[in-house]
C-alpha cells in the first residue's frame, strides 16, 4: 500500500504546472515586445514627422479637443486632437525624436564621464579616488533636481543646456559601479600579470578592465536611459525644459494638464507612451542583466 | 499534541516506522529521485546511524519524516512512516507542526547560519516551549536557562539574551541541541551535527548528544559521512548508497566484518591505529550518480571492484544472522556456499 | 560612534556647504540674476538699478560674504515679489511638504513592505508575478503623470477626492498614493530580493523544524532579519523624496508645500525665494541622510560586534 502524496511548498498540480510552463515560455520571449516597442519609438524619432498621418504643427481649431479614434474632416485621429485641433498622434511621433535625442546624448555624456573618472578613481587610488567618489557622494546628498531647475532657469531652457544638466544626474552611477569593478580587477592575476610584464597604466585600462565591465555598463547605459527620459519629463514639465514649437513627451504631458477634467487623453496617452519606453528600457536592462549574471 | 495517539499500535511496534520511502524532488527537466524504497525502524530509546556520501539520500530521507523541504522545492514523497501510532506520511501540515519539534527534532549541520542572527538564543530556545507546552514567557525564560545550563553553557543566566555572534561555533551547536531537546521529544535527529566542527569539540557534543539520550531516553538517529562519528554513539547503523540502503547491522558487525564493497570502501577511509601501518587511506575511486535512473542492477556497479555480470540484476537485501544484512550478490553467494557446507546435499 | 557622529556630520555640513555655493556661484556667475528678473523690454538703467538692489553689482567676493553671512543668521534676502524675507514663504510652506513626505513615505513603505515580503516567500507566484510587473510599471512612469491618472480616475469620474489643494485630510490621498506607488515599487523590489534570499538561509528550516507556522515564520524570523534591508531602503527613498521627486507631484496636485513654492518662484524670477527653498530641501537632504546612515550604523554594529 504505497500511497503517493505530493509535498507542494508551492502550489503546483500538474495542471498548474502546466500552466507555468507554458506561462515560462511566453515570459521568457516577452523580452521580444520590449524590443519591438523600443524598434518602433526609434523609427518615430529617426523620421519623426515624416511618418506622422498628420502635420504634428497644423492647427484645425473646429477639430479641437477630439477624443480617440475621431475622425474629422482632416481624417482619423487614433489618439484625438489637442487644444488648437492638431493631432496627438503626429504629436507623440514628432515628440519621440527630441525625447529620444537628449536621453540617448545626456547618457551617453554622463556615462562617458561617469567611465572615466571610476576608472580613474579604482586604478589610481588615494586623492584621486577620495575626490572623485566625494564628488560622486555629495552630488547624489544633494536636491540635484531643484539645482537642475535653477541652472535650467539661470542658462535658459533648450535643448543644448538640457543635454548638458542631464549628464550630471547620471554620472555618479556609471562611476561608482566602474570603480568597484576596477577595484576587484585590479586584484586578479590577469591584471597582476599585466602590470609585471610592463603594461601603462592606460593600456591595462583599455584592453584588459573594458570587456570585463561591458555587461555591467550596457546593462546601466540601458536603464539610466530610461531614468534620463523621466529627469527630463520632469524638467519639462515644471516649464525647465525644452521650449515650444519643440516638443517631447514630458512637454505634451504638460501641455495637456488644463484639459485634464474634460480631456484626459491628452495627458495621459503622451504618459502612457513615454511610460512604455522607460519600462521597456528597464524591463530589458533587467533581462540583460541576469543573462549576465547566468553566463558568469 | 492532541493528534498524535490516532490509532497507537500494539505493544511491541517501534517507535519509528518507515516503508518504502521514495522521495523525488520535481524539477523542470523532470523528477529527481533522492530516496529510493527505504525501509528501517528505531525503538524507543535506540540510536541508529546512517551512513553515506554526501548525496546518498541520507539527509532527505531525514526530512521527509516530517516533511520538511526547502520553501522553493516541490516535492513527490511515497510510502509509509509510522511515528508513534500515528501516520506521518497523511498527516496534515497542521499535524506535521505539532510533531516537529514536540516529537521529533533535528540539529542540523552548520550552527553558524543555523540561528537567527538577530534574535536572543534564549528567545529561540523558549519559542518552541511556549508553542508547544504553553508555557507563559517567564516560564519559558526560566526552561531556557535551564536547558543552556544543560547543554554546558556557562553562566546561562547572563548567556539566555545575547544574540548567536557571542556564540563559538561549538557553543552555537550546544544551543541548536538546546532548541531540539526543548520539549523533551521522542527521537532527535542529528543532521551532520558535528561535521562543522573542531576534532575535540565534535567529540565533546557526541559526548553530550549520547548523555541526553540517556537522560531523556529518546530515540536518537545520527546522520555522518563518518562512519566514526557515528560508531562512537550508536547501537546499529545503516550505510546509504544513491537513495538505498546497501547494508544494516550492529555497529559492531559492520565495523568488524562489512559485508557490502562499498561499506569496505567507506572503511577504508576510516584512520585506525592498528593498521595505520600497512594501509594508507583509499577514496573509493568514481563518483555516485547524480541522476538515479530507472536501470537496474546494483547502484554501486560502476564502482565496485568485484562487480560482474551477475550485478546488472538488482541484488536482494540478505541476512547474514545477527541482525546484519546486505545489498550484494557477493553476500548471497557467502550466505550460499555456508549453507552448502552446513548440510551437504541439502538443497536450499 | 561619536568619532562616527562627528565626522558624518563635518560631511553633511559639507554637503550643504556645496548646496550653498553651487547655488550662489550659479547664480551670480554662470547666469545674471537681473538680466533673467527684468521684463524683456527693460532699459538697461533699469536693469542696473535691479543689480543694485540685488547688490549683484558689488564683487563677487563682497556678494559671497554678504550671502554666507546673511545666510548664517537665517537671512536669505528679499523676496522681489512678496517684499518680505525670503524665509518666510519657505517656512510658510515647510509643514505641508513634511506632511506629505511623511504620508509619501508610509504609503510606499506599506505597499512596498507588505507586497515585497508576500512576493519574496511565494517566488514566482502568481502574486509575485503581478506585483513584480506592477512595480516595475510604477517606476517606469514619471510620479506627476501618475498623480494625474489617479486624479482623472478618483476626483474627476469618481469625485471620491478634492482634485487638489490642501483642503482636509481627503486631499492626502491621493499625493500619497502617487509617491507610495512610484517608491514603493522600488522598496518592493529590494524587499523582495532580500526575503528571497533570507527564505532560502538555513535559520528558516530550523525555524520550521521547531513546528513554528509559515506565518510566523515569515513575520517574526525572517521579517527581523530583513528589518534593517527595510528600514534602510526605506530611508534612502525618503531622501529621495527631498531630493527632487516631490517637486513635480506638489504642482500637479496644487500641494502648498516647498515645491509648488520653488515652482513659482522660479516663474517669478524671484531669486532669493528659490534659493532659500533649494538649501532649505537641501538642509532637509542632508539630515534624513544622516539619520538613515546613523541608523545602519548602530545596528549593523549590534548585529556584527561578537
Amino acid at each position: 500500500m504505497s500511497v503517493v502524496i505530493e509535498t507542494r511548498t508551492q502550489a503546483t498540480s500538474t495542471r498548474g504546472r502546466r500552466v507555468r510552463d507554458i506561462a515560462h515560455a511566453i515570459g521568457s520571449r516577452s523580452w521580444l515586445i520590449w524590443v519591438a516597442f523600443l524598434a518602433f519609438i526609434v523609427i518615430c524619432a529617426v523620421f519623426g514627422a515624416k511618418i506622422a498621418p498628420h502635420d504634428p504643427l497644423e492647427q484645425s481649431l473646429l477639430d479641437r479637443l477630439k477624443p480617440p479614434f475621431s475622425t474629422t474632416d482632416n481624417g482619423f485621429h487614433f489618439l484625438g486632437t489637442d487644444a488648437l485641433g492638431r493631432d496627438l498622434f503626429s504629436q507623440v511621433i514628432k515628440g519621440a525624436r527630441l525625447t529620444v535625442f537628449i536621453a540617448t546624448v545626456s547618457m551617453l555624456i554622463g556615462s562617458v564621464i561617469g567611465i572615466s573618472l571610476g576608472m580613474a578613481a579604482g586604478f589610481y587610488g588615494g586623492i584621486v579616488d577620495r575626490l572623485i567618489m566625494r564628488l560622486a557622494e555629495a552630488q547624489t546628498a544633494m536636491p540635484m533636481f531643484l539645482v537642475a531647475i535653477l541652472l535650467i532657469i539661470l542658462l535658459g531652457p533648450n535643448v543644448i543646456n538640457l543635454v548638458l544638466i542631464l549628464p550630471t544626474l547620471v554620472w555618479p552611477t556609471f562611476a561608482r559601479i566602474v570603480r568597484a569593478e576596477t577595484l576587484r580587477l585590479r586584484e586578479t592575476p590577469f591584471i597582476e600579470a599585466a602590470v609585471a610584464v610592463g603594461c601603462t597604466g592606460r593600456s591595462i585600462m583599455w584592453h584588459h578592465l573594458r570587456p570585463n565591465l561591458l555587461s555591467r555598463i550596457v546593462v546601466l547605459g540601458v536603464i539610466s536611459t530610461g531614468q534620463v527620459i523621466l529627469a527630463e519629463a520632469g524638467l519639462s514639465f515644471l516649464g525647465a525644459g525644452v521650449q515650444p514649437p519643440d516638443t517631447t513627451w514630458g512637454l505634451l504631458i504638460a501641455d495637456g494638464r488644463q484639459y485634464l477634467a474634460t480631456s484626459w487623453w491628452l495627458t495621459i496617452t503622451p504618459g502612457i507612451v513615454l511610460g512604455l519606453t522607460v519600462l521597456s528600457l528597464n524591463m530589458l536592462g533587467r533581462r540583460y542583466a541576469n543573462l549576465a549574471e547566468a553566463r558568469r | 499534541m492532541s493528534a498524535t495517539v490516532a490509532n497507537r499500535a500494539r505493544g511491541a511496534a517501534p517507535l519509528l516506522d518507515v516503508s518504502d520511502l521514495t522521495c523525488s524532488f520535481v524539477t523542470r527537466s523532470g523528477d529527481v529521485r533522492a530516496v529510493d524504497g527505504v525501509s528501517f525502524s528505531i525503538a524507543e530509546g535506540q540510536s541508529l546511524g546512517v551512513v553515506g556520501e554526501s548525496g546518498c539520500g541520507k539527509s532527505v530521507t531525514a526530512l521527509s519524516l516530517v516533511r520538511l523541504f526547502p520553501p522553493t522545492s516541490t516535492v513527490r514523497l511515497s510510502g509509509r512512516v509510522e511515528f508513534d501510532g500515528l501516520d506521518l506520511m497523511h498527516a496534515s501540515e497542521a499535524e506535521l507542526r505539532s510533531v516537529r519539534g514536540r516529537q521529533i527534532s533535528i540539529v542540523f549541520q552548520d550552527p553558524l547560519t543555523s540561528l537567527n542572527p538577530v534574535i536572543p538564543v534564549g528567545e529561540q530556545i523558549a519559542e518552541s516551549v511556549r508553542l508547544h507546552l504553553g508555557f507563559s514567557r517567564k516560564a519559558a525564560r526560566e526552561r531556557a536557562i535551564d536547558l543552556l545550563s544543560r547543554v554546558g553553557i556557562p553562566d546561562p543566566q547572563q548567556r539566555v539574551d545575547d544574540l548567536p555572534v557571542r556564540f563559538s561555533g561549538g557553543m552555537r551547536q550546544r544551543v541548536m541541541i538546546a532548541i531540539a531537546i526543548a520539549c523533551e521529544p521522542k527521537l532527535l535527529i542529528a543532521d551532520e551535527a558535528t561535521t562543522a566542527l573542531d576534532v575535540t569539540i565534535q567529540a565533546q557534543i557526541l559526548a553530550l548528544l549520547d548523555q541526553l539520550r540517556r537522560d531523556f531516553g529518546m530515540a536518537l538517529m545520527v546522520i555522518s559521512h563518518d562512519l566514526g562519528v557515528v560508531s562512537a554513539i550508536c547501537d546499529s547503523v545503516q550505510v546509504m548508497y544513491a537513495g538505498v540502503i546497501v547494508e544494516r547491522g550492529p555497529v559492531r558487525r559492520i565495523l568488524e566484518e562489512p559485508e557490502h564493497p562499498y561499506t569496505r570502501g567507506l572503511l577504508r577511509l576510516v584512520p585506525r591505529l592498528d593498521t595505520m601501518r600497512h594501509h594508507r587511506l583509499r577514496p573509493i575511486p568514481g563518483q555516485p550518480p547524480r541522476f538515479l535512473s530507472e536501470q537496474t542492477g546494483c547502484r554501486f556497479l560502476p564502482r565496485c571492484e568485484h562487480a560482474t555480470d551477475r550485478c546488472h540484476e538488482t541484488p536482494p537485501l540478505i541476512d547474514v544472522g545477527h541482525r546484519h544484512s546486505s545489498l550484494c550478490w557477493l553476500t548471497d553467494d557467502k550466505m550460499r556456499s555456508e549453507a552448502d557446507s552446513l548440510a551437504p546435499g541439502a538443497g536450499r | 560612534m561619536l568619532r562616527f557622529l562627528v565626522t558624518r556630520l563635518r560631511d553633511g555640513f559639507v554637503v550643504l556647504l556645496l548646496v550653498l555655493v553651487v547655488v550662489f556661484f550659479l547664480s551670480s556667475v554662470v547666469g545674471d540674476p537681473a538680466e533673467a528678473m527684468a521684463p524683456a523690454d527693460s532699459t538697461p538703467e533699469q536693469i542696473q538699478r535691479l543689480r543694485e538692489q540685488l547688490g549683484t553689482d558689488k564683487p563677487l567676493a563682497e556678494q559671497a560674504v554678504d550671502y554666507f553671512g546673511g545666510i548664517a543668521h537665517g537671512d536669505f534676502g528679499e523676496s522681489l515679489w512678496q517684499q518680505r524675507p525670503a524665509i518666510d514663504p519657505v517656512r510658510e510652506a515647510l509643514p505641508a511638504t513634511i506632511y506629505l513626505s511623511i504620508a509619501g513615505i508610509v504609503a510606499a513603505a506599506i505597499l512596498g513592505t507588505v507586497a515585497g515580503i508576500i512576493a519574496g516567500t511565494r517566488p514566482n507566484g502568481i502574486f509575485d508575478r503581478v506585483a513584480n510587473m506592477i512595480a516595475m510599471a510604477g517606476i517606469s512612469v514619471p510620479t506627476f503623470w501618475l498623480g494625474m491618472v489617479l486624479i482623472v480616475i478618483f476626483a474627476v469620474r469618481l469625485g471620491w477626492v478634492p482634485t487638489s489643494g490642501n483642503i482636509g485630510w481627503k486631499s492626502i490621498i491621493l499625493p500619497a498614493t502617487a509617491i507610495g506607488i512610484e517608491h514603493g515599487g522600488r522598496i518592493f523590489q529590494l524587499v523582495r530580493s532580500g526575503t528571497f534570499d533570507e527564505l532560502n538561509k538555513p535559520y528558516v528550516l530550523v525555524a520550521r523544524s521547531k513546528g513554528l507556522a509559515g506565518r510566523v515564520v515569515v513575520w517574526k524570523h525572517i521579517l527581523r532579519n530583513a528589518a534593517v534591508l527595510i528600514i534602510t531602503t526605506i530611508g534612502w527613498e525618503y531622501v529621495r523624496l527631498w531630493g527632487g521627486a516631490m517637486i513635480a507631484v506638489e504642482v500637479v496636485f496644487a500641494w502648498p508645500g516647498i515645491g509648488q513654492l520653488v515652482i513659482n518662484a522660479a516663474d517669478r524670477q524671484d531669486f532669493p525665494v528659490l534659493q532659500a527653498g533649494i538649501i532649505v530641501a537641501g538642509l532637509f537632504v542632508v539630515l534624513s541622510n544622516l539619520v538613515v546612515d546613523t541608523f545602519y550604523r548602530v545596528v549593523d554594529r549590534r548585529l556584527q560586534v561578537a
